[in-house]
């Protein structure tokens, strides 16, 4: 069963490389290195997806202490942070051609690395206790308090920083196949993250002997 | 015999990548630590002084909140205060106090160093030199405060809490420099943004430490 729906991810990812190379206009300014945007992009909103089910789920454990809310916080967080590295690593293959260098400090990238850092150190402390009661708790607090900055990261950030600066120009001016081509990695990312999400929720139910 | 040693270190090493990890993992952090805090002083004189006592308050103050629960390790003091209603509560705000005090304290020893070993002038002594380093003490005291509840008993604890506390801090660590640039008395601080974000970091976080503190001893 799990096979089928990451075929069907599979087939939807090489459907939306196709849309991007084949489909999508070359950007005017940027070139051939503009089309990194979609999987940028794509990425950031799994990574939002899966760490905000890792968080509610984590909040859910403190409550209830049921061990399912653990496994889907593990789930959450482990593909939130797999996306995340994409956007950290897709941003400066981006940046150094476009703006000269590997990492500018920019706002959205700079909190994505903030965003990172809180949810490694998150597997850091969880490897690292030996009662398993206490790595899930201690985990999930780290998480709940991780999620309390997220706000005030992106506040200090962008105060920092000013506002990010707007790589493709004007909104309205994006053309509309390059808007469908983002619409569409968008989906097909969120749908292969919520896939991954629940295979890994299922891997870690059966590892606790459910 | 130094190969047969070597060997072994070898061994003994990769098998606890976590701890390998971990020390990579926080050199990381040091590095970002200090680009967010150097960063706004390159080419103005009048911040590097700021920058160097919060780093080194930063880094004395990681040292101090590690050893926070060290007495109630021993003889299962923890455990009798758990069955006191209320007394675990009491100890977090008791440590959090205490925390906040020695910590503030590195932060003037600090000063009086820096002045001292950079021959920085003394006029920076006021309180709108100290009032945002404090209130970035008592953020990162209240994080720290929290974080060493969960990691007392553990024997890498001195290389997990700066892993896990510094990423939840960096907001903080920024608004604090951030605050220097501004000059002007506490009144101009409070009218900007990072003043008041820093007051709203440790609103939430003191409160956040409070709540969940004794749930962390009961386990």
């Amino acid at each position: 069963m799990s096979n089928k729906w990451l075929l069907a991810c599979v087939l939807l990812l090489i459907a939306n490389m196709g849309l991007i190379f084949g489909y999508a206009p070359i950007e005017e300014h940027q070139g051939m290195v503009q089309k990194i945007f979609y999987f940028h992009v794509a990425s950031a909103m799994t990574m939002y997806l899966g760490f905000g089910i890792g968080t509610i789920a984590s909040l859910m454990y403190v409550i209830k202490r049921r061990l399912k809310y653990d496994a889907l916080a593990v789930a959450g967080i482990e593909i939130g942070v797999l996306f995340c590295t994409i956007v950290l690593i897709t941003g400066p293959i981006w940046a150094k051609p476009i703006w000269g260098a590997w990492w500018t400090w920019d706002p959205r990238l700079t909190t994505t690395f903030f965003l990172w850092v809180i949810f490694v150190a998150y597997f850091l402390l969880r490897k690292a206790m030996v009662d398993p009661a206490k790595s899930r708790l201690y985990s999930a607090i780290l998480a709940i308090f991780g999620s309390l900055d997220i706000p005030i990261v992106i506040l200090a950030v962008k105060l920092w920083r000013g506002m990010h600066p707007a790589v493709l120009g004007n909104k309205d001016s994006m053309p509309m196949e390059m808007r469908i081509t983002l619409i569409c990695a968008m989906v097909s990312m969120l749908i292969t993250g919520s896939v991954l999400i629940r295979l890994r929720y299922l891997a870690e139910r059966r590892r606790h002997g459910r | 015999m130094m190969w047969r040693l070597f060997r072994t270190s070898v061994t003994v090493q990769t098998r606890e990548r976590l701890g390998l990890i971990g020390v990579f993992f926080f050199s990381l952090l040091t590095i970002v630590l200090f680009n967010l805090v150097l960063s706004a002083s390159v080419g103005r004189e009048e911040l590097s002084m700021a920058a160097i006592v919060w780093i080194s308050t930063l880094l004395g103050g990681t040292l101090q909140i590690n050893r926070t629960f060290d007495s109630e390790r021993t003889n299962a003091v923890l455990d009798g205060f758990r069955l006191v209603p209320g007394a675990v509560t009491r100890l977090y705000l008791i440590k959090f106090f205490f925390n906040v005090v020695i910590t503030t304290l590195v932060m003037v020893f600090s000063t009086a160093a820096a002045i001292i070993f950079f021959n920085a002038s003394s006029d920076i002594v006021s309180p709108t030199f100290f009032v945002p380093m404090v209130l970035g003490v008592v953020g990162y005291c209240a994080v720290g405060t929290t974080f060493s509840g969960m990691v007392v008993a553990h024997h890498k604890k001195d290389m997990l809490l700066p892993a896990i506390s510094y990423p939840i801090v960096l907001p903080i660590v920024l608004a604090v420099i951030q605050c220097y640039p501004t000059g002007g008395d506490i009144r101009d601080l409070l009218s900007g943004v990072w003043l008041p974000l820093v007051i709203v970091f440790d609103l939430v976080y003191v409160a956040a430490g409070f709540m969940v503190f004794e749930t962390l001893v009961e386990e």
